[in-house]
């Protein structure tokens, strides 16, 4: 699994489209808003891409409560078994949301909360993790081709 | 050449973008200041008169443009060679996004509108580049709080940036994140490494 996280508008879909020669109008692409994808739904895809996983983090927060963070670990689970499977590949791009002021709302609170964990668990189980910065790849984990690595680029 | 200095509130971005000007600049030590912000109110005019202030200590000799909008009338006024500093790319982009707002005018709610201000802020970098002037433009960071689920205005005005800040990226030399003062340096061509490092 392969995860492209970055602010928004930073060029992190495009970057996808660009490096996996993959259009958005892709059936293996999902745009989510408040449907969480099953599985199933990948049927016949080798290529899925999840765009926007922070909107099913805020929606299962407004279903759920605190309860979302378990039920965000299952569904995580459930695509990495996917992923697992042989010629299938996932990729999933995150919009940091958590560097800004503290929201008045608590469920935004949740919400920034929620979201930051919930990309950390995704960066444990990444074999590749991108950060796009106004469509500059930094490469945080894995090996990527043709890019420096954070390390490498601050000087 | 062009170079994209953006940083949070208070990184030390203006200060940095003006060592890179002093760098730049030739023996003659001019260099030109693009003042973007309608100062409007007593905060603005304060912060204004400090980054003046600072300039005045600078050896350089800075001559100032005040040009809230319409960048591209400025592309008269500079030589090839020239060093030229924009602060900041927000104030402009929120001129000419929010154009008429006194009068409830509200342009920018039509998505055409909206596509017409990206295009005319980049096509003014481009006109002030083809004058072969070293070109240094600052802008902030904007990004990182829950965008925002209705499309308001602070909406559109995220996402113009997020993506003039993209095409700026893409047509840069130098393009560098200010953390603290120190930049970070996203994209450097080595030809001009030498004359921008800091240290």
């Amino acid at each position: 699994m392969h995860f492209v996280a970055g602010g928004a508008f930073h060029g992190k879909a495009k970057w996808v489209t660009e490096t996996y020669k993959f259009s958005r109008e892709n059936k293996g692409w999902f745009v989510l808003k408040d449907v969480i994808p099953d599985t199933d739904d990948f049927y016949g895809a080798k290529i899925v891409v999840l765009e926007g996983i922070e909107h099913i983090v805020r929606t299962l927060i407004l279903e759920k409560g605190e309860s979302a963070r378990e039920t965000l670990s299952q569904v995580l689970a459930s695509w990495m078994i996917w992923d697992e499977s042989k010629d299938h590949h996932l990729i999933l791009i995150g919009t940091d949301i958590g560097k800004g002021i503290v929201p008045m709302e608590q469920e935004n609170r949740m919400w920034r909360d929620l979201n930051g964990w919930f990309f950390q668990d995704i960066v444990r189980m990444a074999d590749r993790v991108d950060l796009i910065w106004y469509g500059i790849p930094q490469l945080l984990k894995g090996k990527g081709e043709g890019h420096e690595t954070v390390y490498e680029n601050r000087r | 050449m062009l170079i994209f200095v953006t940083g949070g509130v208070r990184s030390g971005k203006s200060t940095y973008a003006e060592q890179v000007v002093s760098r730049l600049a030739s023996d003659d030590r001019t260099a030109y200041y693009v003042a973007t912000s309608n100062h409007i109110d007593h905060e603005m005019r304060m912060r204004i008169q400090k980054h003046q202030n600072d300039r005045e200590r600078d050896p350089l000799n800075w001559i100032t443009f005040e040009q809230p909008r319409n960048l591209h009338e400025l592309a008269v006024s500079f030589q090839p060679g020239d060093v030229v500093l924009i602060d900041c790319l927000t104030n402009l982009l929120n001129n000419e996004l929010f154009d008429g707002w006194e009068m409830n005018a509200n342009w920018w709610i039509s998505p055409l509108f909206r596509k017409k201000m990206y295009e005319k802020i980049l096509k003014g970098i481009n006109e002030l580049m083809k004058t072969g002037i070293n070109l240094v433009i600052v802008s902030n960071e904007v990004f990182f709080d829950p965008i925002s689920v209705n499309e308001d205005g602070t909406y559109y005005f995220i996402e113009l940036l997020g993506k003039l800040h993209q095409a700026i990226v893409k047509k840069a030399d130098i393009a560098c994140l200010v953390e603290n003062g120190t930049p970070m340096f996203m994209k450097r061509s080595s030809r001009h490494a030498d004359r921008t490092a800091i240290r």
